[in-house]
């Protein structure tokens, strides 16, 4: 069973529970949301889905995109905003279809604080370790784009490179081309100058987009944005003090997309 | 008398806060119980990553009645259940409130009967759950709190963090005998792993060293994956114990777990290569942009401190100055290293490996290694490495005082007591307050004037505080004695460690109790405010030139003595003082003759007492015995 085999089974499972299969989506950074799920969580009526999306990680750069802490990840990611049912229950059971016996295995779910501050949210859940290796997770978001949220979503997560391991595919996996690249990119060859000049040009796209109403197109610069800003730390390692500026000035274009989707959308 | 159990089910709570949040409901639910008319035997903090649990023995009502116990205990309970569930509590990002919502279910018992105690749309009853994945979750009935441990474990949870603690340390053993090796597991990792399961199941797993990687590291790779690994020799495979929650199929867990095992080492090994392109010198530019723990600059500045620091030490305990400071300079290198970043705990043993590597001489590695090692693993060996150690104790308790700090907080009185246990270990005699003018315009840069000024008052008492407390718990000396160390030696451990020691064993002593009284009655002649000058030609009476002699002769003497820190000597040589104080204090009227006469008595009396002060508070010994003249029969 390869990923693809094991997405396909975890989409038929979620479509079969009430959350629709959307279009694949490109790329997003680690700590990103997708268009969809970003403005989807933020729509006036609970919104469910579920979308296989690669999450890009300059943050783990330095382990040469091993296969447990890969750079790029295939991630099916399933959002409920609908409150009924118990959704750990629902993904241990999603466990099944991938033929995971949580019974004779040590699946554990561990508490973690997840940073979404570049995106002016809160959220908090759990990773999801099968034999200690992390294949997903579910986090609740109390409050996206420094909107408090009147249905706190559920994202669940199935990372599924490392969800291989976990059905029992044999073997050590290599690295792949793509993500040897990011990573000599990053601790290389990435100039932080010249980054730090991005970050500064995305801002004022993002509000010159902002300006004439287009929260989409104002969005793509904030994801722009946390990529760089993930380059930038795992470049250079950049003070406390400078992350925290540079994360609050992203999360105000967060923010600024988040009131431009309501206001247009009067949710 | 019924016994009290409250369990509050939740989802996977965060592990670093379970113990704090398991004691502040234990703690709350006490304090509101005893406050509310209840009397109880004795309470029991259990928890597991999915439960807190309170239990409370032989809980009665004083004067109660058994519906009014029950009315009390059910809105105690109910009040606490609130706060903890409350709006404002889950107001705050990932509070551990947000892992205890929603809360899945209460258990509430006392004696036999269920306390209806209710926290959201959740009513407590008899019924708790065992693990969620070896046993389902299933529904367990419990008649009483007598027998809930016994229960859940047959439930397939151990509520105890103890009891937890013991298995995997048994494991452990058993492990590292089955392997013949041996096996160190400290108790950091121990809470850890204990915490991190309801049910702790060891599982063995093997993976190679990978060539080149220094064992230390791959250690500490393994620990930081949440492994404990057995003893293993370069070169050779390194086993590890790891533990799964509950029952599971070893061999296919084991898989997983070398898997995570390899990828720790593997990435180990590239951080290590990846430091290794820079000597550890090179990471000295890069603490530029990195700030320092406590906001007093980056650790750069912190650097610099450590040089200055570290040189006045180097000074009092004969340390190579060259080598103190090359590694002051180099002793927070490290935590530029990427290594340093992923395990923290390589701190120190990262910069020694990497100088070693550099070239750098022996004695600076060492100095390196010793001076970031806790005071757990003993005082350095090496003075260079006892330097840069105080040297760190000694910037992290005035950057925390600087910075706010309560002089009470946990943290602060744990860095107090390593500096008076590096001082007293290492046998460095010397004043912590003279440290402070050298370093104070570094401090200076960050923190307001005022506030440096009070530093020294607060280095001062903070000192005095925990000194007495270490003499008392570390050299089983009593408090009244440990009140009689020398105001002026109080802020040198060393000294006041060596005073109190002196003074420990002189005191059983008659001869002591005689100086106490010839003390006690020289001192009621001195008036508030005494001059120390005197003219000896002015002397009349053979009592007062006797007393001027004895002084003398004692005066040389108690310097050497104190210099070279003997202070048994020095209480002997004041104890020789004794019979010529008694004689004078007999025969002498110190305001007999004129007003300059009477001062010139005062002046040598001032005097005398003067090298008494040099030597041991025998004031503050007589205020803390109660001493009085009237007791003076001995």
């Amino acid at each position: 069973m390869d990923s693809q085999e094991i997405a396909l089974r975890l989409r038929e499972f979620w479509e079969a529970e009430g959350c629709p299969a959307i279009p694949t989506y490109g790329s997003i950074p680690a700590g990103g949301l997708t268009f969809d799920v970003f403005f989807g969580i933020l729509a006036p009526d609970p919104w469910c889905a579920c979308q296989v999306v690669s999450i890009v990680d300059p943050s783990v750069a330095l382990y040469d995109d091993d296969p447990l802490r890969p750079i790029i990840d295939s991630c099916l990611q399933v959002t409920r905003q609908d409150p009924s049912g118990d959704l750990r229950k629902r993904f241990i059971e999603s466990l099944r279809v991938l033929e995971i016996d949580p019974r004779d295995r040590d699946v554990r779910f561990v508490a973690h604080g997840y940073d979404l501050s570049h995106l002016a949210a809160r959220a908090a859940g759990w990773r999801v370790l099968i034999d200690g290796i992390e294949v997903g997770s579910l986090f609740y978001v109390r409050q996206l784009g420094g909107i408090d949220l009147k249905f706190a979503p559920i994202v669940v997560e199935y990372f599924l490179r490392r969800m291989e391991f976990a059905v029992g595919i044999e073997g050590e996996k290599m690295p792949t081309e793509r993500g040897r690249q990011i990573a000599s990119y990053v601790l290389e060859h990435a100039n932080p100058e010249r980054i730090g000049s991005f970050l500064s040009l995305h801002a004022d796209e993002c509000e010159q987009a902002l300006g004439g109403g287009l929260y989409y197109q104002a969005y793509d610069h904030v994801l722009a944005s946390v990529y760089l800003l993930s380059v930038l730390t795992a470049r250079d390692g950049l003070s406390a003090k400078e992350y925290a500026t540079r994360t609050a000035r992203i999360a105000d274009l967060a923010r600024g997309c988040a009131r431009a989707y309501v206001e247009a959308t009067d949710a | 008398m019924p016994d009290l159990l409250l369990e509050v089910g939740t989802g996977e709570m965060p592990i670093d806060v379970l113990s704090a949040l398991a004691s502040d409901l234990s703690r709350r639910a006490g304090e509101a119980i005893s406050e509310n008319g209840l009397l109880g035997d004795g309470i029991r903090v259990l928890y597991t990553l999915r439960r807190l649990v309170f239990i409370m023995r032989n809980v009665t009502g004083q004067r109660l009645g058994g519906e009014e116990v029950i009315n009390t205990i059910s809105r105690v309970l109910g009040g606490i259940m609130a706060a903890l569930t409350s709006e404002r509590a889950i107001r705050r990002d990932a509070s551990p409130a947000d892992f205890i919502l929603p809360i899945r279910y209460l258990v509430c018992l006392y004696g036999e009967q269920v306390i209806p105690v209710r926290a959201r749309n959740v009513t407590a009853d008899r019924v708790t759950r065992g693990h969620w994945r070896t046993h389902r979750e299933e529904s367990i009935a419990l008649p009483s709190p007598a027998g809930y441990e016994q229960a859940l474990a047959g439930g397939g949870v151990v509520v105890d963090p103890e009891r937890r603690k013991q298995m995997v340390s048994n494991a452990v053993t058993a492990a590292a005998h089955e392997e013949n090796v041996s096996a160190q597991i400290d108790d950091d990792l121990l809470v850890k792993i204990a915490d991190a399961v309801e049910y702790p199941q060891p599982v063995i797993g093997r993976v190679n060293l990978p060539s080149d990687l220094r064992v230390t590291f791959a250690n500490a790779a393994l620990r930081e994956a949440g492994f404990v690994p057995l003893d293993a020799g370069q070169g050779s495979d390194i086993r590890f114990v790891g533990f799964a929650d509950g029952a599971m199929e070893q061999d296919v867990v084991r898989v997983g777990y070398e898997r995570v095992a390899r990828s720790a080492l593997r990435g180990c090994k590239l951080l290590f290569s990846r430091d290794r392109k820079a000597s550890l010198a090179d990471h000295v530019r890069s603490l530029r942009g990195i700030d320092g723990e406590l906001g007093l600059g980056s650790l750069w500045e912190k650097t610099e401190r450590l040089r200055t620091l570290a040189g006045q030490i180097a000074q009092a305990i004969d340390a190579s100055p060259g080598t103190v400071d090359r590694a002051a300079f180099l002793s927070q290198a490290d935590r530029a290293t990427w290594i340093v970043r992923a395990f923290p705990s390589l701190h120190g043993i990262a910069g020694a490996t990497y100088a070693v590597l550099d070239g750098e001489e022996s004695s600076v590695c060492i100095a390196l290694e010793e001076g970031a090692l806790s005071i757990s693993n003993g005082i350095p060996g090496a003075s260079e490495g006892l330097a840069i150690a105080i040297a760190r104790s000694y910037d992290d308790l005035c950057s925390r005082l600087l910075t706010g700090s309560d002089m009470h907080d946990p943290q602060v009185i744990g860095v107090v007591d390593d500096l008076i246990a590096l001082m007293v270990g290492g046998k460095v005699d010397l004043d912590l307050l003279s440290l402070l003018a050298p370093v104070s315009e570094q401090f200076n840069i960050f923190a307001p004037v005022m506030k440096t000024e009070e530093l020294g008052k607060r280095l001062r008492t903070c000192l005095e505080e925990r000194l007495v407390e270490y003499i008392e718990t570390s050299e089983k000396i009593t408090s009244p004695i440990a009140s009689a160390i020398p105001q002026e030696v109080r802020a040198n451990p060393y000294r006041s460690s060596a005073c109190a020691r002196a003074l420990h064993e002189a005191s059983g002593g008659e001869d002591f109790s005689l100086l106490l009284g010839s003390f006690e009655r020289l001192r009621a002649l001195l008036p508030a405010g005494s001059t120390r000058a005197f003219d000896p030609a002015l002397f009349e009476g053979e009592s007062e030139r006797a007393l001027w002699r004895a002084y003398l002769k004692a005066e040389g003497k108690l310097e050497a003595f104190l210099t070279k820190l003997d202070y048994a000597q020095a209480i002997d040589q004041l104890i020789t003082l004794g019979s010529a104080i008694d004689r004078y204090t007999k025969d002498i009227d110190t305001h007999a003759g004129p007003k300059s006469m009477g001062n010139n008595r005062l002046g040598l009396i001032a005097s005398v007492l003067d090298q008494f002060a040099h030597v041991c508070d025998l004031a503050a010994l007589l205020a803390a015995h109660g001493y009085a003249l009237s007791d003076e029969k001995r």
